[in-house]
């Protein structure tokens, strides 16, 4: 999973690694770190955002990490996925484990399964599910559609999508 | 002015509408030979038939004529301008109308169709022959029935680029899904609707698998936008698989699903497909209207709108083919 952290460090030497030395111990990957010192606030902090690419289950490690290294985090989300687009799936959803789909996509770590909404009839009916995925770029989401019609196709399920310039 | 002789072949729905239409001795046309799939009828020289006596004969015994007249002897014998050729499809072989359009252009007769088989896997070839031979071909009731988009894409938008075209261009599925929408219909209940109505085939999987839009797709991609693209390159997803819930989680955030077939020229992608699309967009059309929309490099994005099938919308498209011929060729 992608996420974004805005942190507010002192503005003294040192504090930048204190940041990003916890983010290396959980097994994330650093996708972007911004931090302007014109920004700096009266009171000698610095504010830095930092986008990391996490696998599931670790956020709170670097959260309590942080902390203990005296960062205070201001915030953490998903604002820099700025591309999102919907989805809807028809098929066996459930019994082809949609854990597994949606893991797969988070895994990929160029997108992020953010909502899905699901209705099922019947037990051997079709399901009917609408997705919605985030992903920071264009590029970063047609990876992630690429991949999801991969899946699809493996599970036989009837994926419609968006149309560029219809939707 | 002598009017053009015609030999009609296929004397179906679509024939019946053509021969309606072209009654009216205003247009300039006449009917000199017709035939069914079985036998045919060819009106004495410098005298024409009289279309209704033609029908009611097949009405009464099942023939239009004798069958000693076969189609492909008409093509190859009759005297006539132009052959009008609206027998049904056969999106395979293309026969036997490929066959009889080829034989018509060999002769130099020109050739007017609403045919989507011979045009779809035929098209380089006949358009040669008929360069050839110095006669038009002309088939504008091959896609979307009234809808004049390639005169439209020919003449009105001469020059543009086209960037993208999408199209609604199955009336049977968009009437489905308009149903489903509607109604909450199931898919089951939305296609027995159709059936009942007379919008679907008999067998309506060409329809609803996506093959009768691909099939459309081909003809403009080949004919209007120079590419070179069989029914196998085209992506298709039909719409069989479509849940009455699907359309109402659309609708949720003011979309719906239309069955869209898409051509990305620069990508030669072609692709029939169930897609999310704002109900507020002009190609969202109901019931059996068809739409397409041409996103060009001068003129922006336009949308054609109108009825995709039946006898005489079909015939209009026949008949505006058969007025261009008449102004281009008319006393060769």
């Amino acid at each position: 999973m992608q996420i974004s952290l805005k942190l507010e460090l002192s503005d003294k030497p040192g504090q930048l690694l204190a940041a990003i030395k916890p983010v290396s111990d959980s097994g994330a990957n650093i996708i972007s770190i911004m931090h302007q010192r014109d920004a700096a606030a009266s009171d000698g902090t610095l504010i830095v955002d930092i986008v990391v690419s996490l696998p599931q289950g670790r956020l709170g490690q670097l959260e309590a990490a942080l902390r203990s290294n005296g960062i205070e985090i201001i915030r953490i989300g998903t604002d820099h996925l700025t591309c999102t687009k919907t989805f809807i799936l028809i098929g066996h959803i459930l019994h082809t484990d949609l854990t597994d789909t949606i893991n797969r996509i988070d895994k990929a770590n160029v997108a992020e399964v953010t909502e899905l909404h699901i209705v099922m009839p019947g037990i051997t009916q079709p399901s009917t599910a609408k997705l919605t995925i985030k992903a920071a770029g264009s590029a970063e989401m047609d990876q992630a559609c690429k991949l999801l019609m991969e899946i699809a196709e493996e599970k036989e399920l009837l994926i419609i999508d968006e149309e560029g310039g219809l939707a | 002015m002598t009017p053009m002789r015609i030999a009609l072949l296929g004397l179906g729905s679509v024939g019946k509408g053509v021969a309606k239409v072209l009654a009216n001795p205003e247009y300039g046309f006449v009917i000199t030979a017709a035939a069914d799939s079985k036998s045919g009828v060819v009106a004495p020289a410098g005298t024409t038939l009289d279309m209704c006596e033609v029908f009611a004969r097949k009405n009464a015994t099942g023939r239009c004529g004798d069958s000693a007249w076969s189609a492909e002897r008409i093509v190859r014998e009759a005297e006539y301008d132009i052959l009008v050729e609206v027998s049904p499809t056969n999106a395979q072989t293309g026969e036997p109308a490929l066959s009889n359009i080829r034989a018509a252009l060999m002769r130099g007769k020109h050739v007017v169709t609403s045919n989507k088989g011979p045009i779809s896997i035929a098209y380089p070839e006949l358009s040669a022959t008929a360069k050839e031979h110095n006669a038009g071909l002309m088939f504008e009731g091959t896609v979307a029935g009234a809808v004049p988009i390639m005169n439209g894409l020919r003449c009105g938008l001469a020059g543009n680029r086209v960037n993208a075209l999408f199209g609604v261009l199955n009336g049977t599925c968009n009437y489905i899904l308009t149903r489903m929408e509607e109604e909450g219909l199931t898919y089951q209940q939305a296609l027995a609707e159709a059936s009942d109505l007379g919008y679907a085939e008999a067998d309506p999987s060409a329809d609803v698998n996506g093959t009768d839009a691909a099939i459309k797709l081909v003809i403009l991609a080949n004919t209007m936008l120079g590419m070179n693209v069989k029914l196998d390159d085209v992506i298709r997803v039909g719409i069989d698989g479509m849940t009455a819930d699907a359309l109402m989680m659309a609708a949720k955030t003011g979309h719906t699903i239309r069955l869209i077939a898409s051509i990305h020229p620069e990508k030669r992608l072609l692709e029939v497909s169930p897609r999310l699309i704002h109900k507020e967009h002009p190609l969202v059309v109901d019931g059996t209207l068809n739409a397409v929309t041409v996103d060009t490099e001068l003129a922006g994005p336009i949308t054609f709108i109108g009825r995709g099938a039946g006898s005489v919308e079909t015939a209009s498209a026949v008949l505006a083919d058969l007025l261009a011929l008449k102004e281009r060729y008319d006393g060769k």
